[in-house]
């Protein structure tokens, strides 16, 4: 009969003397990290480089094409395509920024360095998040084409927002403002109220979640004019559907920004919430962490009910409904 | 409201503009007060000569169609007799306090109906 004998690591380490040294340790997860950001910028440099190929740029214009449910005539194919590829490059280029930024922000394994607290998560997904929205948005926004048509038409008087987002949209990203710049706030107030907080990532997180609140409030105040802005500042000229998928890719603009805001809000308020619950707790850390605990769960659900809710609705459709019906690729 | 240049018309487009702002007006697609491109914007989007739009604006003028109120832009000038021109005002400036305020346009009517009624 076979006797096996298991022993835990630990103790197989402490007996053969296999011990593994922090700096080696550390070592490979720096080496680890490095290989994986080096070939995660490789991959974008190669999408990069495929914006200039014709076949993947075909690939981009159907999908587009099929996301926002409008037929794509022979007459603005090629202009439509450069555009969308603009977009794609600086959704790109954005996500490169946006890693460089990141890695930047960082600490390095040996040295600490300026430590944002509680901020600082929302700072790095959020970061992002935002290169790869904001780039989508410039290179959509950048550029404009003449397509050449007998006939050439113009709006006499812009779209508004509510023209080119869908409600559920507009409304996930003015509940997003309101709780980013709300809830920052009364973590902050509260932590004055207080006197400060012992813990360092509290004291230092309050303030810049505040700031960061406060900014995507801003940008979405500004929404309403950077419309009317895209909207007057047509991307493609020309005939109707050069004006069409104007609207289209003004829509898809806009939308991104609003997923931005929203993106933002929500995880600036999300930590400011545990912000709050960690300076309310002081001397209970028990009682601290089941509030940030249920806070995180309940919030987490609403985040999750309210993307569905939005995705449910195919918001990216919107433009065609309202303002394109006839060129719909699938009837609704 | 979309505005249609045929570069192969007969006609030419400064008219082909004048005729199709002349008509929305006529039809209430464009109310009183609201606001026209500029010269230049208009021009731009449709690939003219800004002469050529600046010269549809002028005719709009002086036919009474549209104003142009100094650096503030072109207008759509209040059409009809006094009564109905200080009716067309009073419902641009109603739309756009109820849009300050935050009311979507359907809102905005329900209250119409309502002072109508009441």
């Amino acid at each position: 009969m076979v006797t096996v004998q298991t022993r835990d690591a630990s103790e197989v380490f402490a007996q053969e003397g296999i011990w593994i040294p922090t700096e080696v340790f550390f070592g490979s997860l720096a080496g680890a990290l490095v290989v994986g950001v080096l070939t995660f910028v490789a991959l974008t440099v190669w999408q990069l480089v495929t914006t200039w190929h014709d076949a993947p740029r075909e690939k981009l214009v159907n999908k587009l094409a099929l996301q926002v449910n409008m037929t794509v005539s022979d007459e603005i194919r090629e202009a439509l395509t450069d555009q969308v590829a603009m977009r794609e490059r600086g959704r790109l280029v954005g996500n490169i920024i946006a890693l460089l930024v990141l890695l930047a922000l960082s600490p390095p394994v040996t040295t600490g360095v300026a430590n944002l607290g509680l901020a600082a998560a929302p700072i790095a997904v959020g970061l992002c998040f935002a290169g790869i929205q904001l780039g989508a948005f410039i290179g959509g926004a950048m550029g404009r084409r003449t397509v050449a048509t007998k006939e050439s038409v113009a709006r006499l008087q812009p779209l508004g927002l509510a023209d080119y987002v869908h409600p559920h949209e507009r409304r996930m990203a003015l509940v997003a403002a309101i709780v980013a710049v709300s809830i920052p706030t009364l973590a902050l107030v509260a932590l004055s109220a207080l006197g400060g907080s012992p813990l360092a990532e509290v004291a230092v997180g309050a303030p810049v979640l505040a700031a960061t609140g406060l900014a995507v409030g801003a940008v979405y105040l500004a929404l309403p004019a950077i419309a009317k802005r895209l909207s007057a500042r047509r991307i493609l000229r020309g005939g109707t559907d050069a004006l069409a998928w104007s609207d289209a890719l003004t829509g898809r603009a806009l939308s991104d920004l609003h997923w931005l805001i929203a993106f933002w809000g929500g995880l600036v308020a999300f930590v400011s919430l545990q912000t709050l619950g960690l300076a309310l707790s002081t001397g209970a850390p028990d009682q601290a962490a089941v509030t940030i605990n249920i806070v995180s769960y309940v919030a987490l659900g609403i985040v999750l009910a309210t993307i569905l809710i939005v995705v449910i609705q195919s918001p990216e459709r919107h433009v065609q409904r309202t303002l394109w019906p006839e060129l719909a690729i699938v009837a609704e | 409201m979309i505005v249609t240049v045929d570069g192969s018309a007969s006609t030419p487009p400064y008219e082909q503009i004048r005729v199709q702002v002349r008509d929305a007006v006529a039809e209430g697609q464009l109310a009183a007060g609201a606001k026209l491109p500029t010269v230049r914007a208009l021009a731009d989007e449709l690939g003219l000569a800004v002469n050529t739009v600046a010269r549809a604006y002028r005719e709009l003028e002086t036919d009474g169609i549209i104003e142009t109120r100094g650096r503030a832009g072109s207008f759509v000038a209040p059409q009809g007799d006094a009564g109905q021109q200080q009716a067309q005002v009073a419902a641009r400036e109603f739309v756009e306090r109820a849009r300050r305020l935050g009311l979507d346009d359907a809102s905005a009517l329900d209250l119409v109906r309502a002072a109508q009624r009441g």
